[in-house]
């Protein structure tokens, strides 16, 4: 089975469904937007006519940045709780989505419209909601059982030998090891998806095991294809860092060549989410029935 | 008068029995020889002080320091103000982790044996439990200017490494560990009416404060372990147990402290005459340079701003991280400082630290002034020194954190401190150190101390706060000066450079800032422009009632009014800048008295924004944010800001989408 050709299906996929991208990227930005405009809103009640903040585009000043944050705090106190909840609201649709992103993906984007697409949220929005459940339960038992382990380490060599080499060493191991086992759990649950997607069951669990030993089976395929989609990602955030330094600290028509920059970006970025999902379902697709059903 | 001759008699003294220009009166001497046993952490010594009663006084008692008591118990008055902590570091259960110290034997060479008349006293507190201070009644009492000669023998346990002092591991920093005389304080000294054993009780947040003495040390411990300390090497030979005897020699210094371990990686280098160690664990050893460039920048700077350095050597330690308690710390001729490895070369915390505690050697070590009954004198004036050092060497505005998007200076970041505190009324920085209230002590004795020598700076322009600190330091190294003693001299410096420009002197400053809690608060409250109507209505021009009637001005005029607010108690002089639409302004000054001010102008030119304090020489303003106010409002900051949020807010939703959904 060669990965390569599943990712450039997978790649001619995303590029072919901009509608759809188009749709993601919008319902990201407007649950953005319902929380950014109060919020610019808040700054400009907090920074009434002072001039305190006009030289900000020159250089930074710490001293006029630290005493608007500080002033500005006990809003954003009222903010961070919004966020919370404006995070499990995102959650909720992001599943919801999910159902009507596979079906396009399977129907390889042939009949697109806004009601087929809303019909195939509807139908697995349960299913997937309770698969979201068990791989947020999943990554917090993992944080839990790495980073517990480790402070406890860490904390032991406090009393006696810690140095910092072994704190940046204890460190980096707990992150490598999170991120790998994390990823594992984070192609457990799509593999779930496209399992129960596929065979149409509603049994979350057994789909969930099936998902595991598939993953688990297959991981010298499904592994390397998962890091070849993470390199675009990668690609991507090292780009914008690049076009970030070029920009500065936009105002006036830089700021809005920032904003369009920033939006051609995100909408990118959907792009990849719905690549690596194409490729990772053309994938699944591959493997023979009998392992997975 | 007197003193200045007791003092020049002590000098002489000293000199000759020492056999070099005695820089202090050198009071009180120690002969120190201790053991160090690494197995159980303790310290046997014996120490032979010399003291010498400075006064005109007949002293019948003496008293001193038995600072490792403080860690001997939960009970102790440190712990208990600490609540067993010191920064951040729980006190251990492990019975091993406490440290203490006795005296075993208190004889004079007469033969009187004292031990037995030993007492413990709380000066402070009457806490019966604290066992840092006792008292020792004398058989014979000591005459003005005559000498006492006394042998202590101790033992000490170190702690677990606590308050910059014990053991972790194999590493250990001295300090404190030896039974330290109080200070006798005559008549006249520091505004002592009368002559006062001043030996307050080991506090939380309390340094030190000792007599100038010459310090000869000598420290047995086995021979991997690689020693710096306060003073010169003056002697290494090994015992008939193969055990190295390291002596060090110490002159006019107040205190003596050392450090040890296997593990150190040592640099030598020098500043002019000064030997320059640096002994740093072997994983930092990439950052010796930073540690070292740092302590030669600070003495280049403050041979110019007060005088050289008058030692012979300086000794940095850079201590383990599981240590780091022991880092951060000034001792004469001996400094810790502290990083971690990989600590990016932007951030420059080991040098702030490198040059602040090198510092304390002119303010705890030189002037010597008294660290737990006026903090501000040496802590603030040091955070005062390290800042300007900071922002001198490495850059006003970036010279702690220096990346292109995130910079912040040492001054700044001094005036932050202090005006970021939830409530900067609680206390005066003039305060005994242990009786700051609810965390008050470091933001008030470091950052608005500073902050307020910084605003005093610009008040009265740098060549006479240059003119002031060197005219303080030189009037008063080595002579333990206290607070009014540098008022003194910053209202002679003030008064010959500039009249009465600020008044008769300045104590209306210090009152306010330093004495006093009140907090210093200028509002840009409004501006107001208003086009001026033409007349309407009946004026009387003699015996006729006149209606005024399509009257025109030949040019628009405007009145406007610029309205500022005094919001804290403290008041200040203050220029106000204000900008007009055809490109003039003008600046007003203001003595900052009332409770409000208002400038009003008629004209053809309209106010388009107006600053209070445009120099920003009052850093003692709480709120500079409110010290501007424009008609003409550029919200391209905020405007970006609100754009990078929304950014980072859809990442954030893509991210939880691809991870859980």
């Amino acid at each position: 089975m060669n990965i390569v050709k599943i990712y450039l299906r997978g790649a001619n996929f995303s590029i072919r469904s901009w509608q759809l991208v188009t749709l993601l990227y919008l319902v990201h930005t407007l649950l953005s937007l319902v929380l950014v405009l109060p919020f610019y809103s808040a700054m400009k009640d907090t920074i009434g006519p002072s001039m305190a903040l006009e030289n900000f585009h020159k250089s930074f000043q710490f001293t006029a940045w630290t005493e608007f944050t500080r002033d500005f705090s006990q809003k954003m106190q009222v903010f961070a709780g919004i966020i919370g909840y404006a995070l499990l609201f995102s959650l909720f649709v992001q599943v919801f989505l999910k159902g009507g992103i596979l079906a396009m993906i399977r129907e390889d984007y042939a009949r697109f419209t806004i009601k087929r697409f809303a019909e195939a949220c509807g139908i697995w929005f349960m299913r997937f909601l309770q698969v979201s459940l068990m791989v947020l339960l999943l990554h917090l038992v993992l944080a839990f059982l790495i980073w517990l382990p480790a402070s406890l380490i860490l904390q032991h060599q406090f009393t006696l030998t810690l140095t910092g080499q072994s704190l940046i060493r204890t460190a980096l191991i707990a992150l490598t090891l999170h991120f790998v086992l994390g990823s594992l759990v984070f192609l457990f649950g799509e593999y779930t998806r496209y399992i129960l997607f596929v065979s149409g069951t509603k049994g979350v669990f057994r789909a969930f095991r099936k998902a595991v030993v598939l993953v688990l089976k297959k991981i010298y395929l499904v592994y390397p294809l998962f890091l070849l989609l993470l390199v675009n990602g990668i690609l991507l955030s090292l780009a914008w860092f690049f076009l970030q330094k070029v920009t500065g600290f936009g105002t006036g028509f830089t700021l809005l060549f920032l904003v369009l920059m920033q939006q051609a970006v995100f909408w990118l970025r959907n792009m990849l989410r719905l690549w690596l999902t194409a490729s990772q379902f053309y994938l699944y697709s591959k493997f023979p029935t009998p392992l997975i059903t | 008068m007197k003193n200045i001759l007791l003092l020049l008699f002590f000098l002489t003294v000293t000199q000759a029995i020492y056999g070099q220009a005695a820089l202090s009166p050198r009071i009180a001497s120690y002969d120190i020889r201790v053991e160090l046993d690494t197995e159980k952490h303790v310290l046997t010594g014996t120490a032979l002080l010399n003291w010498t009663n400075p006064s005109a006084d007949t002293v019948g008692e003496l008293r001193f320091h038995l600072y490792m008591n403080a860690f001997k118990n939960s009970r102790s008055t440190f712990m208990k103000e600490s609540g067993s902590r010191f920064r951040g570091t729980k006190a251990k259960e492990d019975p091993e982790a406490w440290g203490w110290i006795d005296i075993t034997r208190l004889s004079l060479p007469g033969g009187a044996d004292l031990t037995s008349s030993i007492r413990y006293i709380q000066p402070d507190d009457g806490n019966p439990f604290d066992q840092t201070v006792i008292s020792v009644p004398l058989t014979e009492p000591v005459f003005p200017g005559k000498k006492l000669r006394a042998e202590i023998d101790f033992t000490t346990k170190l702690p677990k490494i606590l308050a910059r002092t014990g053991y972790s591991g194999d590493f250990y920093l001295v300090a404190q560990w030896f039974p330290k005389l109080g200070v006798y304080e005559p008549a006249g000294m520091r505004g002592n009416e009368k002559g006062r054993w001043n030996c307050h009780q080991f506090h939380a947040n309390s340094e030190f404060y000792a007599d100038f003495g010459v310090y000869r040390v000598s420290i047995t411990l086995p021979p991997e372990y690689r020693v710096g300390a306060t003073g010169v090497r003056i002697d290494s030979v090994m015992n008939a147990d193969s055990n190295q005897v390291l002596t060090y020699l110490a002159e006019d210094v107040v205190d003596f402290a050392w450090t040890a371990s296997p593990r150190f990686e040592v640099f030598n280098d020098r500043w002019n005459q000064v030997s320059v160690h640096l002994m740093i664990q072997p994983e930092n050893a990439g950052q010796a340079g930073r540690y070292l460039h740092a302590v030669k920048s600070a003495m280049d700077y403050f041979a110019e701003a007060l005088e050289p350095y008058p030692y012979p050597s300086i000794t940095v330690v850079d201590p383990p991280l599981h240590g780091i308690q022991a880092g951060g710390m000034e001792y004469p001729m001996f400094i810790t400082a502290g990083t971690v490895a990989g600590m990016p070369e932007r951030v420059r915390i080991p040098e702030s630290l490198t040059i602040h505690e090198f510092g304390h050697n002119y303010f705890m070590g030189i002037l010597a002034t008294h660290e737990g009954e006026e903090a501000w004198m040496d802590e603030g004036m040091n955070s005062y020194f390290e800042s300007k050092i900071m922002d001198h060497v490495y850059g006003e505005q970036r010279s702690v954190y220096d990346f292109p998007r995130f910079h912040a200076g040492s001054a700044e970041n001094q005036r932050l401190g202090y005006t970021g505190m939830s409530n900067p009324r609680i206390a005066p920085p003039a305060r005994f150190s242990w009786e700051f209230p609810h965390g008050g002590y470091s933001p008030l004795s470091y950052n608005k101390a500073a902050t307020l020598l910084f605003t005093l700076e610009n008040l009265v322009g740098r060549p006479t706060m240059q003119e002031i600190m060197k005219t303080y330091y030189r009037l008063w190294k080595f002579k333990h000066p206290c607070g009014q003693d540098f008022i003194h001299v910053v209202n002679e410096v003030v008064r010959k450079n500039h009249g009465t420009r600020f008044g008769e002197n300045m104590n209306w400053f210090f009152d306010q800032v330093l004495f006093g809690s009140g907090i210093c608060d200028y509002k840009m409250a409004s501006v107001h422009v208003n086009r001026i109507r033409p007349p309407a209505g009946i004026e009387e021009v003699g015996e006729n009632k006149v209606t005024y009637r399509n009257i025109e001005y030949s040019e628009e005029l405007y009145e406007n009014r610029v309205i500022i607010h005094r919001l804290g108690d403290v008041v200040m002089p203050l220029e106000v800048k204000i900008d007009f639409d055809d490109g003039s302004s003008v600046t007003e000054y203001w003595d900052g008295k009332e409770e409000t001010w208002e400038y009003r102008h008629e004209g053809t030119r309209r106010v388009v924004r107006a600053v209070l304090d445009p120099e920003n020489k009052i850093l003692l303003d709480l709120n500079r944010q409110n010290n501007s106010y424009t008609l003409q409002p550029r919200q391209g900051t905020i405007r970006n800001w609100a754009v990078n949020f929304l950014f980072i807010l859809q990442h954030l939703f893509h991210i939880m989408a691809i991870f859980l959904a």
